[in-house]
């Protein structure tokens, strides 16, 4: 709380915002939270089926971060640090709902049937529903392979899934997604 | 990268981010509740470390006014009957092996008090470690 006479939270950098709420600064850690929100709820809404679900986990998540943040050596690696909570949050929750591979086959299009150049807008708008048709292990995986832009080793390393099941998802997620995002030629 | 894949890693890129005031406040409300989640934990870590503390001090204090007299003699005698031993031989020792005796029969005599002190630190032990939990 010392550091909070000497911090003008608004106009504070991401780093001295991190700095402040390892020493338990709150309101430091509470300003975080209202810049990283958008993305941190945008990352679980693509794993999520659902946006209640996913904003759910993104306050456990959070809650978690302030937890651990004393674990975190550098304010520089704070996104990579807080995507693997995030995911790790997710993968618990599916593990208790007993969910997480549970295979979705329908792939049947559902983007608007026209073949012209619109329909490319078009995709960007069912991207949300087609990823809900995927399975959670697929919509993780291409999620963070297309969504965070992480190689199939950082996916593992977050993960814990073997590297041949994460290529197979990314592969079949992403096959999936082209069935249901492109009209049928 | 063909171009579905660079289609598709714009339309991540695109997608809404949401923000919104209500959901602050509740991570405010949830770091709130684990700080206060923590205090507590705090709290009951050192009030089982006092207790525990507390209750080890007693029984040594118990085993002490019990058999701190009897031990201290049995280990000056000890000390004795070294020394004789050294320099003039056997004599010594009779005495050494009464006050042995001495010390066995006050075990005896203070078993209870023996069971108590134990209890008590087996009882602090138990109270610092579910502190610790």
């Amino acid at each position: 709380m010392a550091s909070r006479g000497l911090l003008n939270l608004a106009q504070a950098t991401e780093a001295a915002l991190i700095i402040a709420a390892q020493a338990k600064d709150q309101a430091a850690f509470g300003e975080l939270v209202k810049r990283r929100q958008g993305w941190a709820r945008s990352l679980l809404r693509r794993m999520c089926q659902s946006h209640a679900e996913a904003d759910d986990l993104a306050q456990d998540a959070f809650v978690k971060a302030w937890e651990r943040l004393r674990d975190l050596e550098t304010p520089a690696a704070f996104p990579g640090w807080f995507r693997r909570i995030a995911v790790t949050t997710f993968l618990m929750a599916k593990r208790r709902q007993k969910a997480v591979f549970e295979e979705i086959d329908d792939a049947s299009p559902i983007a608007s049937e026209d073949s012209t150049p619109e329909a490319a807008a078009g995709a960007k708008i069912d991207l949300e529903k087609a990823l809900a048709r995927l399975s959670d292990a697929e919509r993780l995986c291409v999620t963070l392979n297309h969504g965070e832009g992480l190689s199939h080793a950082e996916i593992v390393e977050i993960t814990g899934l073997p590297l041949g099941t994460v290529k197979s998802h990314v592969l079949r997620g992403t096959d999936k997604l082209r069935r249901l995002l492109e009209p049928a030629t | 990268m063909s171009d579905f894949n660079a289609l598709l890693k714009s339309s991540f890129a695109e997608m809404e981010e949401p923000a919104d005031a209500g959901f602050s406040v509740n991570v405010g409300h949830g770091v709130a509740r684990v700080e206060r989640a923590a205090k507590v934990r705090a709290l009951t870590q050192t009030v089982g470390m006092m207790a525990g503390a507390a209750a080890t001090a007693w029984g040594l204090y118990s085993v002490a006014g019990v058999f701190g007299q009897d031990m201290l003699v049995a280990a000056g005698l000890e000390v004795s009957r070294w020394q004789a031993a050294l320099s003039s031989g056997p004599q010594m020792s009779v005495a050494a092996e009464t006050a042995g005796q001495g010390l066995l029969q006050s075990l005896g005599l203070g078993m209870t008090q023996i069971l108590l002190a134990t209890g008590a630190l087996v009882g602090g032990a138990v109270a610092y470690r579910a502190a610790q939990d």
